[in-house]
């Protein structure tokens, strides 16, 4: 786990510290609780925050409250930044883990947790036409599958520490990864498709090593 | 799937789950990413995943940003206990009492937990007073009960949009970002600030489809201003070629280089030069007009002029542009993805008078022909891309020919060869071009796609019969490759070329 995510207050040595400056000394107003300075970055994180919520928690009516929680959680860990990370990279970190505990907590209040088959067919957006972009892309994904995707490629999180934030194996953390780029490969948008489909379509080695 | 792409799904797939991929592994990625269509585009989905949370947030947004904003720094700044229960109760009540039809949100008067700790919260936000509740609203408002939320915080701060789609080339060009080195891929978002090099070689980008800037070798440039009014690059060192297609009256677009500022004022081609030490800045106009700034001088500059500062004597003056085609083709590096080539280009109003005579050739440009040669073979992959969109399989591979034997110097060339001998094998039926291209690429040394030439040959070998030459190939892929995922596969084929091996 990265020192910067760690929830210890221990120093982080000066030498670690790769994007020093302006955003260290902001996080320092912050953690001392200067109401401009916790202004300021909630301000300047607020957008990527409720992204990163709504595509993790796709659909839900419970997104904003997450992004949220989220946004609070980057507030009060302010102490913990060290530098080492870019700032939104940090605060990314934060908002996978604070919007996969929060999802998984709304749905073991809905009971929804005994059929994670069934609660991954639910949450699917099926539709005859092919996506025209990421986010249909992402809502043709199975809940798990998406999730894995998301916090792996856009949250930058580890195969360990998802397995730690979903409470499964890495092995099925890596299964699900697996299933999930080439799934995502094929719904690539059209226009990513169009260009897919240019060149070596046949599969030489299906035909030719078999 | 093609063989490289299959291959580059297998090692990027394995990138993903935490697989530590070799030096050479890693080669052959960088190798297929930077030749094949097919991957480019993966990469270009996997990109815009990984960059997915700088965009716009998420869909249909119940709460606006700023009150999203207020509510955390409430919970934060009154450090309650249990901040989830209390930031959620908090924020739903107060959505209530929003309500521009209600009575007003002092009214909610406890009648449960929950709302007794929204009081709570709002009596503190009074006394904080945070900045957002001040802006724009005179400091009794703020206190006095009876306006819905919305009215009583100000109005959003107009965000800048410093962050815009700069679609790169698509010319396989490695650009590279400078705080990262990443190389600089199409549809790859940069932002306001970002340092951009070329490296050993030339490489352009587009911005928003009619700005096209090509650098030089050795040259750097900076994304000062990417604002929706202002559009803003410093040359930093080297020579940039711009094209404009297009002019926006709405916006400013402006390349500078240390003092000087050239000021687009048309649909325009012109190229910026600096001398290391930026004693000499020189903009040369092949097309359009532009206004040249530098120290408190200003001048207009027009059709095949050119502008030359110098820091020593601070002058700024204009000179005829005479120079010869080698130049303008150095001027207008790769020009040409917008609409006019750099032969077109120059050859449009004083194309007589611009051969005649050398003019103003500053020795530095007269190595513009040695630059061409360069520039050529990735003009041609680009041409060859075109044509396989359009599946012209033949006229692809001709050109893919022409980089291989006309240019046999460049990286391009040997890269080409696997290329070249898929598409031979798997859209024209033809095995035994196929095997010349496969045989002279691993001839010439080989490389990153050394096993996918090897596993061609083997292909190859199948299609025409030469089960001898079929089996030798595949017993020289397993003793070279033998961890390959191809090689259980090829394993059970050698069975049945040869029962009696083990």
């Amino acid at each position: 786990m990265n020192s910067d995510d760690h929830v210890s207050r221990r120093a982080v040595p000066a030498a670690d510290a790769k994007y020093s400056g302006p955003d260290v000394a902001l996080m320092r107003r912050v953690a001392a609780g200067v109401p401009d300075a916790q202004e300021e970055l909630a301000e300047r994180l607020v957008m990527r925050v409720r992204r990163g919520a709504h595509a993790l928690m796709r659909g839900s009516a419970d997104a904003d409250d997450s992004a949220q929680l989220a946004l609070i959680e980057i507030l009060r860990s302010a102490h913990n930044y060290s530098g080492r990370l870019s700032l939104e990279h940090w605060a990314d970190r934060i908002v996978g883990r604070s919007v996969v505990r929060f999802s998984r907590a709304v749905r073991r209040r809905a009971g929804a947790f005994a059929t994670g088959t069934a609660e991954d067919e639910s949450t699917l957006e099926r539709s005859d036409r092919p996506p025209r972009n990421l986010d249909e892309c992402l809502g043709r994904l199975p809940m798990t599958a998406r999730e894995a995707l998301l916090l792996r490629h856009a949250f930058r999180q580890s195969v360990e520490e998802i397995a730690e934030l979903t409470q499964v194996s890495p092995d099925t953390v890596r299964d699900r990864l697996l299933v999930a780029r080439k799934e995502f490969r094929r719904l690539a948008p059209a226009h990513q498709r169009e260009l897919a489909s240019l060149v070596g379509t046949t599969d030489r080695r299906a035909r030719g090593a078999s | 799937m093609s063989t490289l792409t299959e291959r580059w799904v297998n090692l990027r797939d394995r990138e993903a789950v935490g697989d530590a991929l070799s030096p050479a592994e890693l080669a052959a990625v960088g190798e297929i990413e930077g030749i094949d269509p097919e991957v480019q585009a993966y990469v270009a989905q996997m990109r815009e995943l990984e960059t997915y949370l700088e965009g716009k947030h998420g869909e249909h947004p119940t709460t606006p940003d700023h009150q999203l904003v207020l509510r955390a720094l409430s919970a934060v700044q009154l450090d309650s206990p249990s901040p989830r229960v209390q930031a959620i109760d908090h924020d739903r009540e107060l959505a209530r009492a929003a309500d521009p039809e209600g009575p007003g949100w002092i009214r909610l008067a406890a009648t449960s937990l929950s709302v007794g700790m929204t009081v709570a919260a709002a009596l503190a936000l009074i006394m904080y007073e945070p900045r957002s509740l001040r802006r724009g609203v005179p400091a009794k408002a703020a206190t006095v009960a009876g306006p819905p939320l919305e009215a009583m915080v100000a109005a959003p701060k107009p965000k800048v949009e410093a962050l815009l789609q700069v679609r790169t080339s698509e010319r396989g060009a490695r650009l590279r970002r400078g705080h990262t080195a990443d190389v600089v891929l199409p549809g790859m978002l940069l932002g306001q600030g970002d340092r951009i090099s070329s490296g050993e070689k030339v490489g352009c980008f587009v911005i928003e489809g009619h700005l096209e800037f090509c650098l030089a070798a050795n040259s750097v440039t900076v994304l000062k201003a990417l604002a929706e009014n202002n559009l803003l690059l410093e040359l930093e060192r080297g020579h940039m070629s711009v094209h404009a297609s297009a002019a926006n009256p709405q916006r400013r677009f402006a390349v500078m280089a240390d003092e000087v500022e050239v000021r687009a004022q048309s649909p325009v081609a012109f190229g910026l030069e600096a001398t290391a030490d930026k004693g000499v800045v020189r903009a040369r106009v092949l097309r359009g007009r532009v206004r040249v700034s530098a120290d408190a001088q200003s001048l207009e500059v027009g059709d095949l002029k050119s502008a030359v500062y110098r820091r020593d004597t601070r002058e700024l003056d204009t000179v005829d542009l005479a120079p010869g085609p080698a130049q303008h083709e150095w001027e207008l590096i790769g020009t040409g993805r917008l609409g006019a080539s750099a032969a077109a280009l120059w050859s449009t109003p004083d194309r007589a008078k611009a051969s005649a005579t050398e003019g103003d050739v500053e020795p530095a440009l007269t190595a513009g022909a040695g630059q061409q040669q360069v520039q050529a073979p990735r003009e041609m992959m680009q041409e060859a891309w075109e044509l396989l969109k359009a599946e012209r399989w033949q006229e692809a591979a001709e050109v893919y020919k022409r980089i291989a034997d006309e240019a046999p110097e460049s990286e391009e060339s040997h890269i080409v060869l696997v290329r070249l001998g898929d598409l031979l094998l798997e859209r024209l039926a033809d095995p035994a071009g196929a095997l010349v291209a496969f045989d002279r690429y691993l001839r010439e040394g080989g490389g990153p796609l050394s096993a996918e030439a090897r596993h061609g040959r083997i292909t190859v070998f199948r299609r025409l019969g030469r089960a001898a030459d079929e089996r030798a190939a595949i017993d020289e892929f397993l003793r070279l490759h033998g961890k390959s995922t191809d090689a259980p596969s090829l394993e059970a084929r050698l069975r049945v070329l040869s029962p009696e091996a083990p």
